[in-house]
């Protein structure tokens, strides 16, 4: 193997781990316009609807994923801490007082079609899949 | 069809049914999805019925349950809630509560949420009374027992017909919650023997954390019809789950309630465990001690199976001491999904 093949196979072998990394990560994406920054907490209570409303007075439009699929056991385990289970015994209080969970959305792909198109919206899908109609607020490594 | 009889085929449905069908393994389901991207997933069971694009939805719970209590007859009942949600805008909200037994209907709650941001949130309405965990949170679908500490019936008022500012503030690590209420009316059809309270107020601070834990602070004043000067009641709380298999709660509450002169000192522990595949095992000591009364005891111990989110079905027996006749000690089992 020449030097110069030696070289292109590691600039390859890196481009395709930081493709797998990339695969692994989660990104928080919101509107091109919206400027919010956000901690995990404030991110969690999101989540929860108890933080329903942005600085600017917008109320917030989070969006889940379908159960089941990866994003949103890692999303649910490292944001909320939270198992599926414990969860729906926190939504059926909370569907007592009248508070309903997120809306769900059945791909990664609806997510970020909808966040690109509604400022008040928030949603996560894997880092590998953010493209330029989203701004990217956090990254969550898995 | 009698209500009986769509209340078991409503139930045998919801359990064969295929559980992506009724998304029983959805935890955290929509509750007005985007439906510009026609790719929302549907509401699942158990989490009220949106009504077109109106903010109008309907839900609510129902409870079928029996009785056999040391010195009384058998004793069954179906009886049900009709929710009503109706969310024109983020900024405004009304929430309606029926409930319907064999022979009453009774408006259970009914409020409207005004809401600035988090931080400040104003309910008018008859609405639970905001004094620890369990009178918030009571009915059958949500509980570990078919019967509720003798402390939450017998203490103070549950509702209140009045206004409360709420809100909630996000530091690290949680949500510290408030709430400050007071009546302002008479009590919005409450039955005599249920409103002992002819004005009251009080205050709550809950921190939940995002750990698996809350804590609150309760403090109710209340004025009873007979009497001249005001009550004074002191509660604290503590909800612990450590994981998804266990749960400890705690209550404890001091001072005069609405409902007898004299200091009162009542409180709660319970447990709830999962043994196995959704089947928990539960246990609730609690001790009552009223103004010129021994102190009652007693010890719940049952079995639950939550089989889905929006399902619990619970046998559990109440022992008490002499003193705790208050209690109806006995068996009691029960039935009860949301919708």
């Amino acid at each position: 193997m020449t030097l110069r093949s030696l070289g292109v196979a590691l600039v390859l072998g890196f481009a395709a781990a930081a493709a797998a990394q990339d695969g692994r990560r989660i990104a928080v994406i919101v509107h091109p316009e919206r400027r919010a920054e956000l901690s995990v907490d404030q991110l969690a209570q999101i989540y929860l609807r108890r933080k329903q409303y942005w600085e600017d007075g917008d109320v917030i439009v989070p969006l889940n994923l379908a159960s089941g699929l990866a994003p949103r056991v890692a999303f649910s385990h490292q944001v909320l801490r939270q198992t599926e289970a414990r969860l729906a015994d926190y939504w059926n209080r909370r569907y007592f007082d009248g508070v309903m969970p997120p809306a769900t959305l059945a791909s990664t792909a609806a997510v970020r079609r909808y966040v690109a198109t509604d400022r008040r919206a928030i949603g996560y899908v894997p880092a590998a899949e953010v493209d330029a109609t989203v701004r990217v607020i956090l990254v969550l490594e898995r | 069809m009698s209500i009986h009889r769509a209340f078991w085929l409503a139930l045998w449905a919801g359990l064969w049914a295929p559980q992506g069908a009724l998304g029983a393994e959805d935890a955290t389901p929509a509750a007005a999805p985007p439906a510009e991207t026609g790719e929302a997933v549907p509401d699942p069971a158990g989490r009220g019925y949106s009504i077109g694009e109106t903010g109008l939805a309907l839900g609510g719970y129902v409870t079928g349950e029996a009785e056999d209590l040391e010195g009384d007859d058998y004793y069954s009942e179906l009886e049900g809630n009709l929710f009503l949600f109706y969310e024109p805008s983020r900024y405004f909200r009304l929430f309606t509560d029926f409930e319907f037994e064999p022979d009453n209907v009774a408006l259970e709650r009914s409020y409207v949420d005004l809401t600035r941001n988090d931080a400040l949130k104003v309910r008018v309405g008859k609405f639970l009374t905001p004094i620890g965990r369990w009178n918030q949170a009571h009915i059958e679908p949500l509980t570990w027992t078919t019967s509720e500490p003798l402390m939450i019936e017998t203490v103070f008022d549950d509702t209140v017909s009045g206004a409360s500012l709420n809100g909630t503030v996000f530091p690290s690590g949680g949500a510290l919650s408030y709430s400050v209420y007071a009546s302002l009316v008479d009590a919005i059809q409450v039955d005599a023997d249920e409103n002992f309270a002819e004005r009251s107020t009080g205050a709550r601070l809950e921190w939940a954390s995002l750990e698996g834990w809350t804590a609150g602070l309760s403090y109710y004043a209340s004025k009873p019809y007979d009497v001249s000067r005001w009550h004074h009641l002191g509660g604290a709380d503590l909800l612990w789950q450590p994981n998804r298999r266990f749960e400890l709660s705690v209550e404890l509450l001091a001072g005069e309630g609405s409902r007898a002169a004299g200091a009162t000192y009542a409180g709660y522990v319970q447990v709830a465990v999962e043994t196995w595949r959704s089947l928990y095992l539960t246990a609730r000591h609690e001790e009552l001690a009223y103004p010129g009364a021994p102190t009652a005891r007693f010890l719940t111990t049952g079995l639950v199976w939550a089989p889905r989110p929006w399902l619990r079905i619970k046998a559990d027996y109440t022992s008490a001491n002499e003193a705790g006749a208050l209690g109806e000690p006995g068996a009691r089992a029960s039935l009860s999904l949301l919708y």
